[in-house]
C-alpha cells in the first residue's frame, strides 16, 4: 500500500513528487512550538534530500485544537500541537501532566520527562490512532486579575475567571472559591475591561501575547499547572512511511524538545519583562496552602491506577 | 428563497414525509428556544448567583447543531435553501426536469455523507465525556448524522416526484 | 489544480440551481476527493463550522427579528420614522431608511431589516402611488445599514472567522459611525430619485403626535440603550445580547404591547426556526470551503498576489474592495465573511490595517453584493415582496447602488471613522 510515487493521501499531491507532510498548530509564526516542528522539516527535508518535507500552518489555519485532533486521527492533516488539557478526557494519561502541583518547578518537569514520563504518556495516544512524537513544555499556568494580589486560596473567592473548558480546571477553580466563567479568548479582553469578569489564567506567554496584562495587573504566581503541549502524528500517515523514515521522524520529534525549549526559555524572558516594564505586579504566593488546598482534586484523580503509575513515576524524580 | 412547492398530492407516503418534516422543524424550533434559555441562564448565574455551570457552552453548540441540522433537513422538503435559479426558468420542461433531478442527487448525496459519517463520528466518541457537562464529546455529531438521514429521504421523495410523469404541465 | 475544482465544481452546480450551501458541501467533497482526503473531513468540517459558540448570536437575533417583526415592534418604530422624516422629499421612501436604522439596531441583520421594514413600507408605498421599483430599491439598499449598525450578527460571524481573537464590543462600537453615514447618504440619494419622479411629502403631524409616536416606539429603541449599557457595564457579552434581545422583545410585545397570542408565538418560533436552519447550514459548508481554501493555500497566495502589485495601504484596499464588490455579486453574506476573512486577514495585517476597520470594509462590501445580482437574498426577498422582477429592479437601482459604493469608499478610505469610537469607549 506504501506506494513511493504520486502521495497516497499524505498532504496532497506535491508537484516535486516527494511525500509532503502537513502541520497544523493555533500558535502564531515564531511562537516557540511552531519553530520546533519548522525545525522538524527543516531537518526532514535535508536528511532524506528533499524526499520528506513539511508544510507548516500556523495561527490556527486548519481549525482549533479539538478538531485537528481529530483531523489526525482520521489522516486529514498529518502532525498537529496540541494543549494536553485538550486531550484529558479523551487520552486520561494527559491528566497526570495537567493535574495541580504534579510538578514542583521546571527543572523537575523536564528532569521526569525526559527520564521516560514523556514516553508512558506517547505511547498511550497510540489506542486512538494517533503517534505521539513530542512533548514541549510551556511554563507554569498562573491567575492573573484586575483587583488584588492572590497570595492564599482565600484571595481567589468569589472572582469571576475565564477558564479554557477542561474538567480539570474548572473543577480547581471551584474548589479555589472563584467562579469559572465560560468565555471565548477574544472576548475575555473586553470581559476584562469592562469586568465582567475578573480575571484568568494562563502561562506567561499568552498573558503578553493576548495583550490580557493592559487591564490585569495583578499576576500571581500560584503555579498552579504545567499542562505542557502535545506533538501528535497520524497513525495512518505514519504507517504508511516506510521503517526508515518513521524512525527519523520520531528522533526528529524527540531532538525538537531541546529547540522548543531553548526558544520558550528566551520568549519566556522577554514576555516577562514586558509584562512587568508595563506596570504589572507579579507576586509568590503561598504555595503551602495553594497545594493543601488543591490535595482533593489531585486525590480525585489518582484514583485511576494508570493516572496515579504517571504521577509515582514523576514524583520519582523530586 | 425559492417559490413553494405546489405539488401538493396528499397520498401515503407524502403524508407521513409531511409529518417527518413538521416534527424535525419542531424539535429545531424547540432547540431555539433552548438556546434563548441556555444564553438567559448563563447571563443570570454569572451575575447574580456568581457560579457559572460548565455546561451552558457544550449545550449551546448541541442545541445549535440540532436547531441547524433539523431545520436545514426541513428546508429540503419545503424547498427553502437559499439558491440561484434562474437558469431553470430559461428552460424547457424537458431541460427543467433534468436539472432537478442533478440537484436532487446533489442534495441526497450531500445528506447520505452528512448521514454515514456523522453517525460515524458520533460513535466514535460516544464514550468520551465532554469537558464542562456530563454528555458525550461527539454528541454534536448526532443531530448532524439525523439531519442528513432526514436530507436523503427529502431528497429522494422529490427526486422521484420530478420524475413523475406530471398530467398538467403549465395551468398557470 | 485543487483550487480550480473547488471553484469550478461550486460554480456550475450554483448554475444549475443547486442551493448555495449544497454547492459549497459538493464543491468542498470533490476537492477533498480529488485531494485524496477523507470525505470525513467533510461532516468534521461542518460541525467546526458550528463548533463556535459565539455563533448563537446569529439564530437568537433572527428569532428576536421575527417577534420585532409580528408583536409590533416594527410598526410603531416605522411609524415615529414616518412622523420624523415624511416631510421629505419621497417621504415614505425616507422613512424606509431611517426604519433601517432604528430596526436594524435592534434586529442585527438585513435579512431581517427586509422582511419587517420591507414588507411593511413597500406595500405602503405602492398604495400611495410610488412606482414598485422605487419602493423595492430604496427598502432593500437600506437594509445594508441594518448590516453595521451594532448589534450585527455579520460581525459576530466576523470575529468568529477570524479565530475569535478580535472583540465583537469593539465591532459593535465601530459600526455606528459608518451606520449613520450610509443612512445620510442614502437618505440624500433617496430625495434626489424622489425629486426627479415627482414624489410628494408626508403632512407633518404636529409635534405632539410626534411626541407620542416616540413614547410608543421609546420600548423598541430602547433595546439598543439597554444592549449597549448591558454590553459596557459587564453584564453580558455581545453574544449573549442576542438573548437579551429575544427576551426583552418577547417582554414589549407580550406585556408592553399586548398583542401577541400563544398562537402567534409559536408561528413566529417555527418561521425563525426555518430560517436558522436555512442560514447556519450556509455558514457550516461555508467552513468547509474555508478550510479547504486555507488547505490549499488560498491566502498565502493573496498575500503575494497584492504584494506584487500593490505597495501601499491605499491600494491594497482598493483592490481588495473591487475584489469583494465582485464576489459580492455571486456570493451571499455569510459564505462570504467566513471564506474571505482567513484570506484577506493575513493580507490586511501585512499592511498594516486595523481589522476592525477591515471587518466594516468586509461587511459593507459584501453587504452590498446582497442586492447584486445574480445572488442575493436582500435582493431575492425585497423584488418578492414588491412583486417586481430582479431586472425591473436592476434597471433603476443604480443610484442607490452607487450611493451605497460611494459610503463605502469613505469607510475604507477614512479608518477612524470605525476606529474612532471603539478607542473612545476603551477609555
Ligand atoms: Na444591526
Ligand atoms: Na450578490
Amino acid at each position: 500500500a506504501c506506494s513511493n510515487g504520486v502521495s497516497t493521501g499524505m498532504g496532497g499531491k506535491d508537484s516535486a513528487g516527494g511525500h509532503l507532510l502537513t502541520a497544523s498548530d493555533v500558535h502564531v509564526a515564531n511562537y516557540p512550538t511552531v519553530t520546533a516542528v519548522d525545525w522538524i522539516g527543516k531537518e526532514l527535508e535535508r536528511q532524506t534530500d528533499g524526499r520528506l518535507r513539511l508544510r507548516m500552518y500556523h495561527s490556527g489555519q486548519l481549525g482549533r485544537e479539538s478538531e485537528a485532533i481529530d483531523m489526525a486521527r482520521f489522516g486529514a492533516i498529518d502532525i498537529t500541537r496540541v494543549y494536553s488539557g485538550a486531550l484529558n478526557n479523551a487520552f486520561p494519561l494527559t491528566q497526570a501532566l495537567c493535574l495541580p502541583y504534579v510538578f514542583d518547578s521546571v527543572a523537575h518537569m523536564r528532569h521526569a520527562l525526559d527520564g521516560g514520563v514523556a514516553a508512558a504518556v506517547l505511547r498511550g495516544f497510540e489506542s486512538r490512532d494517533l503517534i505521539g512524537l513530542a512533548i514541549y513544555d510551556s511554563g507554569t499556568r498562573n491567575f492573573y486579575n484586575t483587583k488584588h494580589p492572590i497570595v492564599e486560596p482565600h484571595d481567589l473567592h468569589g472572582l469571576k475567571l475565564r477558564v479554557a473548558r477542561s474538567d480539570i480546571f474548572l473543577e480547581l477553580i471551584r474548589m479555589f472559591g472563584a467562579n469559572p466563567t465560560p468565555m471565548s479568548l477574544g472576548d475575555t479582553f473586553s470581559g476584562l475591561e469592562t469586568h465582567m469578569i475578573d480575571g484568568a489564567e494562563n502561562n506567561m506567554l499568552s498573558f503578553q501575547s493576548s495583550r490580557h496584562y493592559e487591564s490585569a495587573r495583578y499576576w500571581s504566581e500560584t503555579e498552579h499547572s504545567y499542562a505542557p503541549d502535545i506533538l501528535l502524528m497520524s497513525r495512518r500517515n505514519f504507517e504508511k512511511l516506510t521503517p526508515s523514515d518513521r524512525e527519523l521522524l520520531l528522533d526528529l520529534g524527540r531532538r525538537s524538545v531541546t529547540v522548543m525549549r531553548q526558544q520558550w526559555d528566551a520568549t519566556e524572558g522577554k514576555a516577562r519583562q514586558t509584562v512587568l516594564a508595563h506596570g504589572v505586579k507579579a507576586n509568590a504566593v503561598d504555595m503551602v496552602a495553594f497545594r493543601t488546598a488543591a490535595a482533593p482534586l489531585l486525590q480525585k484523580y489518582l484514583q485511576q491506577p494508570d493516572v496515579a503509575e504517571i504521577y509515582r513515576r514523576i514524583r520519582e524524580f523530586t | 428563497m425559492s417559490e413553494t412547492d405546489d405539488r401538493t398530492i396528499v397520498t401515503g407516503p407524502q403524508r407521513w414525509l409531511e409529518v417527518l418534516a413538521r416534527i424535525a422543524i419542531h424539535i429545531a424550533a424547540f432547540a431555539m428556544l433552548g438556546l434563548v434559555a441556555v444564553q438567559g441562564w448563563q447571563v443570570f448565574a454569572r451575575y447574580v448567583i456568581n457560579d457559572s455551570p460548565g455546561w451552558t457552552e457544550p449545550l449551546t453548540i448541541l442545541l445549535l447543531s440540532t436547531a441547524m441540522s433539523l431545520g436545514a433537513a426541513a428546508a429540503v422538503h419545503s424547498n427553502r435553501h437559499f439558491g440561484f435559479f434562474l437558469l431553470a426558468g430559461q428552460l424547457g420542461p424537458r431541460l427543467k426536469c433534468a436539472l432537478e433531478v442533478v440537484v436532487e442527487i446533489v442534495v441526497a448525496t450531500i445528506g447520505a455523507v452528512l448521514a454515514w459519517w456523522g453517525w460515524m463520528l458520533w460513535m466514535d466518541g460516544v464514550h468520551i465525556k465532554t469537558a464542562g457537562a456530563d454528555f458525550p464529546q461527539s454528541i454534536n455529531y448526532l443531530p448532524l448524522s439525523i439531519g442528513g438521514a432526514l436530507m436523503l429521504v427529502f431528497a429522494i421523495n422529490r427526486l422521484v416526484l420530478a420524475l413523475r410523469p406530471t398530467t398538467i404541465e403549465g395551468g398557470h | 489544480m485543487g483550487i480550480a475544482i473547488l471553484f469550478i465544481v461550486f460554480g456550475v452546480l450554483l448554475v444549475l440551481g443547486v442551493p448555495v450551501a449544497f454547492s459549497l458541501a459538493a464543491a468542498a467533497l470533490a476537492t477533498l476527493w480529488y485531494l485524496d482526503l477523507p470525505a470525513v473531513v467533510l461532516v468534521q468540517q461542518i460541525g467546526a463550522g458550528i463548533g463556535t459558540a459565539s455563533l448563537v448570536a446569529i439564530p437568537l437575533f433572527i428569532f428576536a427579528g421575527e417577534i420585532m417583526m409580528r408583536g409590533g415592534i416594527s410598526e410603531r418604530l416605522i411609524a415615529f420614522a414616518a412622523s420624523l422624516v415624511g416631510r421629505l422629499r419621497g417621504g415614505l421612501g425616507q422613512v424606509s431608511i431611517l426604519s433601517s436604522l432604528f430596526f436594524g439596531g435592534v434586529s442585527g441583520s438585513a435579512i431581517a431589516d427586509v422582511s419587517a421594514v420591507g414588507g411593511t413600507m413597500i406595500p405602503q408605498m405602492v398604495k400611495r402611488g410610488y412606482d414598485r421599483d422605487f419602493a423595492v430599491n430604496v427598502s432593500i439598499t437600506a437594509a445594508l445599514v441594518a448590516l453595521v449598525v451594532p448589534p450585527s450578527h455579520n460581525l459576530i460571524l466576523f470575529s468568529a472567522a477570524a479565530g475569535g481573537s478580535i472583540s465583537i464590543t469593539d465591532l459593535f462600537a465601530a459600526g455606528i459611525l459608518p451606520a449613520l453615514l450610509m443612512t445620510v447618504v442614502l437618505m440624500v440619494t433617496g430625495y434626489c430619485v424622489a425629486r426627479r419622479r415627482g414624489y410628494g411629502v408626508e403632512a407633518f403631524p404636529g409635534f405632539r403626535k410626534v411626541a407620542k409616536l416616540l413614547i410608543a416606539a421609546l420600548p423598541g429603541l430602547g433595546l439598543v440603550a439597554l444592549i449597549f449599557i448591558g454590553i459596557r457595564a459587564g453584564i453580558f457579552t455581545a453574544v449573549e445580547s442576542a438573548a437579551i434581545a429575544v427576551v426583552y422583545a418577547l417582554f414589549v410585545t407580550g406585556v408592553l404591547y399586548r398583542n401577541f397570542s400563544l398562537r402567534g408565538f409559536l408561528d413566529t418560533v417555527i418561521h425563525a426556526a426555518q430560517g436558522t436552519g436555512v442560514i447556519l447550514f450556509v455558514i457550516a459548508t461555508a467552513a468547509v470551503f474555508g478550510w479547504l481554501l486555507a488547505y490549499l493555500e488560498v491566502p498565502v497566495a493573496m498575500v503575494n498576489f497584492l504584494g506584487m502589485i500593490a505597495h501601499d495601504q491605499t491600494t491594497v484596499l482598493l483592490m481588495i474592495v473591487v475584489l469583494l464588490l465582485i464576489l459580492g455579486t455571486f456570493m451571499d453574506l455569510a459564505p462570504m465573511i467566513l471564506i474571505c476573512t482567513p484570506i484577506f486577514l493575513p493580507v490586511v495585517k501585512a499592511y498594516g490595517i486595523d481589522p476592525v476597520h477591515f471587518a466594516m470594509v468586509l461587511v459593507i462590501s459584501g453587504g452590498i453584493g446582497l442586492v447584486t445580482p445574480p445572488v442575493g437574498s436582500v435582493l431575492f426577498i425585497g423584488t418578492a415582496i414588491g412583486k417586481i422582477s430582479i431586472a425591473e429592479s436592476m434597471k433603476t437601482i443604480w443610484p442607490f447602488w452607487l450611493a451605497a459604493v460611494a459610503g463605502l469608499l469613505v469607510v475604507t478610505f477614512f479608518p477612524q471613522l470605525s476606529l474612532w469610537l471603539p478607542a473612545l469607549m476603551r477609555h
